[in-house]
């Protein structure tokens, strides 16, 4: 880039008239940056404007969001290696409260993992025999009256995991298996309850809502936040901040009921299978339409 | 708005995990944050404060510093999150502050400021501004990084950095809405 004629001239200060006067406009600026008034009164006011104190929606997650923190700083602080912090206060991260919030946050990875199968994926595949034999076998037991077959011993695929079946299988397995299966084991990972029922992108499937309130319910009690774009998905779903809480609790009531029901009736396929079974748009539509969606 | 030294406290209690640590930190530097990413990010800048919060309270570790490095290191998070989200979205100026109104007539001054309406409005206009002085206007008067910080935060030299928060200043000056608004509220020039 070339330097602007005045360039030099504001660097050494003195050698012109524009470059002085260029020279204390930068001070001026720099005074009005460190905190000084202007002489311009509605300059003025747009700058205290800008540095006004919170206001009461900037500050309305403050509890939540501070606890949050502190439980995601104790998070890493358990899963690393023990050299952290400086050994000033070597109790202020008490065990008790660790405990809590990680257990909390694990109970709800579950549960969204457990939402997310029934509604998607394994349910789809354990109707289909798709599952590694032990596990169909499991569900077999459990749900045998939907319709679940035992383990096939001859012809089975060699398949050894839901997702590498779903690539070779000839019944309506989901292209995207929904890969969070695994994931929300991992205790120290990012965010596994918030981000898991994204992968799906699927809108107001009832998989989808219950993992929602998971995640949701979840930093409701100062555990790990909830990622934001669901947050923005389950607000619009719900039909307002403020009806979240009536709209989770109607949403994983009826989850528990129907779900598990509902899942297995592949003939009319429940609307946790049609988003996946959309590969194209099942993966590529993501943000940008949802956000409008999500603001009309 | 808390001592270095409050701060300095808040930074070893919270890299311990303390919650009152981060209560200190938080209310001393979220709504500077919030309100450069919302320049920087829009409508986004909720979720990518919450990002940039969540990274930093798990990478704590890795800084070392005193209170003004932690801003400088802080808003060196929000900024990288900031530009992701954008790029994830791709909208940053197609929906410009048209849909803003330039305050209700008739409601009176300090209910503005109580709901944060002029908060607002001010950062719709530096917006507005070319990206490069939007930022080292909210960089420096906003978060209250001094030039160095500043400029590396950006990345750019630190000449540049003064020449792009004058000529931001200059234009808000400058910017009719900021005129009208002035003059609507009776401090005329």
């Amino acid at each position: 880039m070339r330097l602007p004629a005045w360039w030099t001239a504001v660097t050494s200060r003195t050698s012109t008239r524009a470059g002085r006067a260029r020279g204390r406009a930068l001070d001026d600026a720099d005074r009005l940056a460190a905190g000084a008034s202007s002489g311009d009164p509605a300059l003025n006011s747009l700058l205290d404007a800008l540095r006004a104190p919170a206001t009461p929606a900037e500050s309305s997650r403050d509890q939540a969001m501070i606890a949050a923190l502190a439980a995601e700083r104790r998070r890493t602080l358990s899963t690393r290696s023990p050299h952290p912090a400086p050994e000033k206060n070597p109790g202020a991260a008490d065990p008790p409260a660790r405990k809590r919030v990680r257990s909390r946050t694990v109970i709800a990875s579950v549960a969204a993992a457990a939402a997310l199968l029934a509604g998607s994926g394994t349910a789809v595949a354990a109707r289909g025999g798709n599952l590694p034999a032990g596990v169909q076998q499991q569900a077999h037991r459990l749900f045998s009256g939907l319709g679940v077959p035992a383990p096939a011993t001859g012809e089975s695929p060699p398949a050894s995991s839901p997702r590498s079946s779903a690539g070779s299988s000839p019944a309506p397995t989901p292209a995207v298996t929904p890969s969070p299966v695994t994931e929300p084991a991992a205790p120290g990972g990012s965010s596994p309850a918030g981000s898991s029922p994204a992968g799906t992108s699927t809108t107001g499937s009832g998989a989808t809502t219950v993992a929602w309130c998971a995640a949701w319910q979840t930093a409701e009690d100062g555990g790990h936040p909830m990622n934001g774009r669901d947050r923005r998905d389950l607000t619009a779903a719900a039909g307002g901040a403020e009806n979240v809480a009536a709209y989770c609790e109607a949403a994983t009531t009826t989850a528990t009921t129907t779900g598990t029901a509902s899942a297995p009736t592949s003939a009319g396929p429940s609307s946790g299978t049609t988003a996946t079974t959309e590969p194209g748009k099942a993966t590529k539509s993501k943000k940008p339409k949802k956000s409008k969606e999500a603001k009309d | 708005m808390p001592k270095d030294d409050e701060l300095a406290a808040a930074l070893i209690a919270a890299r311990a995990g303390d919650e009152r640590g981060f209560a200190v930190l938080w209310r001393a530097l979220h709504p500077a944050m919030l309100r450069y990413l919302q320049v920087i990010a829009g409508d986004a800048a909720e979720d990518v404060a919450s990002e940039t919060w969540l990274q930093a309270a798990r990478d704590l570790d890795r800084f070392t510093g005193d209170p003004a490095a932690f801003r400088a290191w802080l808003f060196h998070i929000a900024r990288h999150r900031g530009i992701d989200e954008q790029r994830r979205a791709g909208r940053r100026r197609e929906e410009p502050a048209a849909t803003v109104d330039d305050g209700a007539a008739g409601r009176d001054a300090a209910a503005e400021v109580l709901e944060g309406a002029e908060t607002a409005w001010a950062l719709n206009r530096v917006a507005e501004l070319p990206a490069d002085q939007a930022e080292a206007v909210m960089l420096r008067i906003v978060a209250g990084l001094d030039v160095a910080a500043t400029a590396a935060i950006l990345g750019k030299r630190r000449g540049a950095v003064r020449i792009a928060t004058m000529r931001g200043l200059r234009r808000l000056a400058a910017d009719p809405q900021v005129r009208v608004r002035a003059q609507r509220k009776g401090v005329t020039a």
